[in-house]
């Protein structure tokens, strides 16, 4: 056997998407004299969420615009109460600089003749929308200061588990994918910006890599979190999104919208106040698409041409460029026909809902030593200049710790039992393929988990996500690319795992349609007002419990609270 | 004892094997493989335009599907895993490659 490759680095970050990379850059322009070591499964100039760029900020905080204030209500509302504010507020109030910080590595977002940025309302109450009509290089851009500031890249690895020493973070265990190398890396503190749960549910195409996140992030993050006994958060409210149908990827209502474009039912008319992406919008969404009057269409055809190719021309370099590829196949033109949508696969993402590892305002997770920033992090919401935000947060937060007590010693018996783990499938190259099983594992998943939930349902998944164990432990892999997949499938049964028996926990609904249960219809407030977090316990098994929702930093009245539970426009009442 | 009933003639009408748990078994020891054979995938490569020796699009690519084939040292998509993003596309220095929609979204 070969040997194992072995690294030792001061910080080593996780993931090198959008959280990851800042959180390399402003870990290593802080440790001139150390080193950083970043690992990414693919490689950093074209990873993650934004492997292709994006088309604008959701969340930006821009003085004259709107307060740190507005903005921790705003995200309050939209998660129907249950958030840890001080998390949303330390965004808040950093992302201001984070902007600025974007556009001295050469970002680029839309400013007005006059200078400003030029702010958009998307979101039910405020406006927060910052365009970037030319974001499609901003990995590039990224990858440049990554290489500038001297962080060491190491592409095409992906970590497989986290190493600890009496509880402490003490590095992570890998496998190359191009040449089945296991990899040690011995770390003082690990930020984890793995991305989200993408390959959860199935889409409805039926085709196992035309999911809207990143394929790439399968949710790695979650399940090496969960396995190192970090607290996850929020797993029951799901990651469902409006999405052009078929083609899985968003619209985009945030890039139309400010143009003029909106959602409306099959006969045309609006049907809801607020485009932007909250439960509570995707419950009426539903309701609207299976209902008599679905399905549900982004509506620009009654925008003048000049508009209509505007908006084609930064839907069709940025995010998803192939949307008009799509388009173009079916005979689509944004500018004649309504395009039709539908709703996501199910998945696990605080950048759109709020499932995540338990992180507070400083990044760190329950675990000393391991701080977890971006998709993966249980802040809400926190899209794109989140994930930066915090990377940035948590370099912090690392350096801080680093240093205090480096005494930690990687475990030899540890390595030694994950590397048979991760190689074990190579020995059965008649085993399992991984394909099949993971489409049996997401197949299962929009069975019984996709919304409207039960719990007999519910369950009928659990005991298929516990019985899947055993068919993990008989996966088969021929090659190292076979082998990353076949790891793959354990950490989506995990999360299915997870997403069940939160699910299963939560006895109300709340959240819109991401955590509506048929058996429990109302919120209940008396006794689920609280986070269901979750944990590895000392027994191997899944330990959930309520965390209490923190004291508000930013009180908001019942009215405000209920705010986004009014999303949909009320009929007009008959003429007597 | 599975083996044996597995590799059993099946005679019409009768069981295989003695039970349906011991067939489950079998499953399990002996299962099924897919034989190889050409498929028609979305990532498509000029190789008339493809410049050998260069591997941009294979490091580009986020699902690492891409690889070089060895003897005519030309791109190609080697595992059936597209996410449609255009990277290996955008970023080929001699526009040898088109991206097409895979079939079930087509």
């Amino acid at each position: 056997m070969a040997d194992d490759i072995r690294f030792e680095t001061d910080i080593l970050v996780i993931g090198g998407g959008t959280a990851g990379s800042v959180a390399a850059i402003k870990a290593k322009e802080a440790l001139p004299d150390g080193t950083v070591l970043l690992l990414e499964k693919a490689n950093v100039k074209r990873s993650g969420a934004i492997a292709l760029g994006m088309d604008g900020v959701n969340n930006a905080i821009i003085p004259g615009h709107s307060t740190p204030e507005q903005y921790v209500r705003e995200i309050t509302m939209a998660n129907d109460g249950i958030v840890n504010q001080k998390a949303i507020l330390a965004y808040a109030q950093q992302s201001f600089s984070m902007i600025q910080e974007l556009e001295s590595w050469g970002v680029k977002f839309q400013k007005t003749a006059t200078g400003e940025y030029d702010i958009k309302k998307v979101h039910h109450q405020g406006s927060y929308v910052l365009p970037m009509p030319e974001g499609y290089d901003i990995k590039k851009l990224l990858t440049r200061a990554i290489r500038r500031v001297g962080v060491k890249t190491e592409n095409r690895v992906m970590a497989t588990k986290i190493l600890l020493d009496e509880g402490r973070t003490v590095g992570v265990t890998g496998l190359n994918i191009r040449t089945g190398e296991f990899v040690v890396v011995k770390a003082k503190a690990v930020i984890l910006c793995c991305g989200a749960a993408g390959r959860l549910g199935l889409p409805a195409s039926g085709y196992l890599m035309g999911t809207y996140e990143n394929p790439s992030n399968a949710g790695d993050g979650y399940a090496m979190a969960y396995r190192a006994g970090a607290e996850l958060t929020n797993i029951e409210c799901f990651q469902i999104n409006p999405l052009l149908k078929d083609y899985n990827g968003p619209a985009c209502a945030y890039v139309s919208g400010p143009f003029g474009g909106y959602t409306v039912n099959a006969r045309g008319n609006r049907f809801m106040l607020s485009d932007y992406w909250s439960g509570q919008m995707m419950m009426e969404f539903y309701k609207e698409l299976t209902g008599p009057n679905g399905p549900v269409y982004l509506k620009m055809n009654h925008l003048a041409p000049e508009t209509v190719a505007e908006i084609g021309r930064i839907l069709h370099t940025t995010e998803r460029p192939s949307r008009g590829r799509f388009h173009a196949g079916r005979g689509t033109d944004y500018g004649e026909q309504l395009v039709e949508l539908a709703v996501s696969e199910i998945g696990l993402c605080s950048g759109h809902s709020a499932s995540g590892v338990w992180v507070n305002e400083r990044g760190e997770t329950t675990v000393p030593g391991l701080y977890a920033a971006g998709d993966m992090a249980s802040v809400p919401h926190n899209y794109m200049l989140g994930a930066f935000t915090y990377g940035s947060i948590c370099a912090r937060s690392a350096l801080d710790y680093i240093g205090q007590d480096d005494s930690g010693q990687i475990d030899d018996g540890a390595v030694e039992s994950e590397r048979h783990r991760v190689l074990a499938p190579l020995n059965r190259p008649n085993g399992i393929q991984p394909h099949l099983l993971e489409y049996k594992l997401r197949r299962h998943v929009n069975d019984y988990l996709q919304p409207p939930k039960s719990a007999y349902r519910l369950q009928r998944g659990l005991d298929y996500f516990l019985r899947a164990s055993e068919e993990v432990a008989q996966l088969g892999a021929t090659d190292p690319h076979d082998l990353m997949r076949a790891l793959e499938c354990s950490f989506i049964r995990d999360c299915a795992e997870m997403a069940a028996r939160a699910s299963l926990f939560r006895e109300e609904s709340r959240w819109g349609l991401y955590h509506h249960r048929q058996d429990f219809p109302d919120m209940d407030d008396e006794n689920w007002f609280v986070h269901v977090n979750l944990k590895l316990g000392r027994d191997g098994t899944m330990n959930l419990f309520k965390r209490s929702v923190e004291p508000y930093v930013v009180p908001l009245d019942e009215t405000e609270l209920t705010n986004y539970r009014r999303i949909r426009i009320p009929a007009e009442p008959a003429i007597a | 004892m599975i083996e044996e009933q597995r590799t059993k003639k099946v005679v019409a009408g009768q069981l295989k094997f003695e039970s349906e748990v011991a067939a489950a078994s079998a499953a399990k020891v002996a299962p099924n493989r897919q034989v190889s054979r050409l498929f028609d995938v979305p990532v498509v490569v000029d190789e008339e335009r493809c410049i050998s020796g260069c591997h941009v699009c294979v490091e580009s690519c986020p699902v690492d599907c891409l690889a070089i084939e060895t003897e005519r040292r030309k791109a190609y998509m080697k595992f059936d895993d597209c996410w449609y993003c255009l990277a290996c596309e955008v970023d080929c220095p001699t526009n040898a490659i088109t991206v097409k929609m895979p079939f079930l979204i087509r």
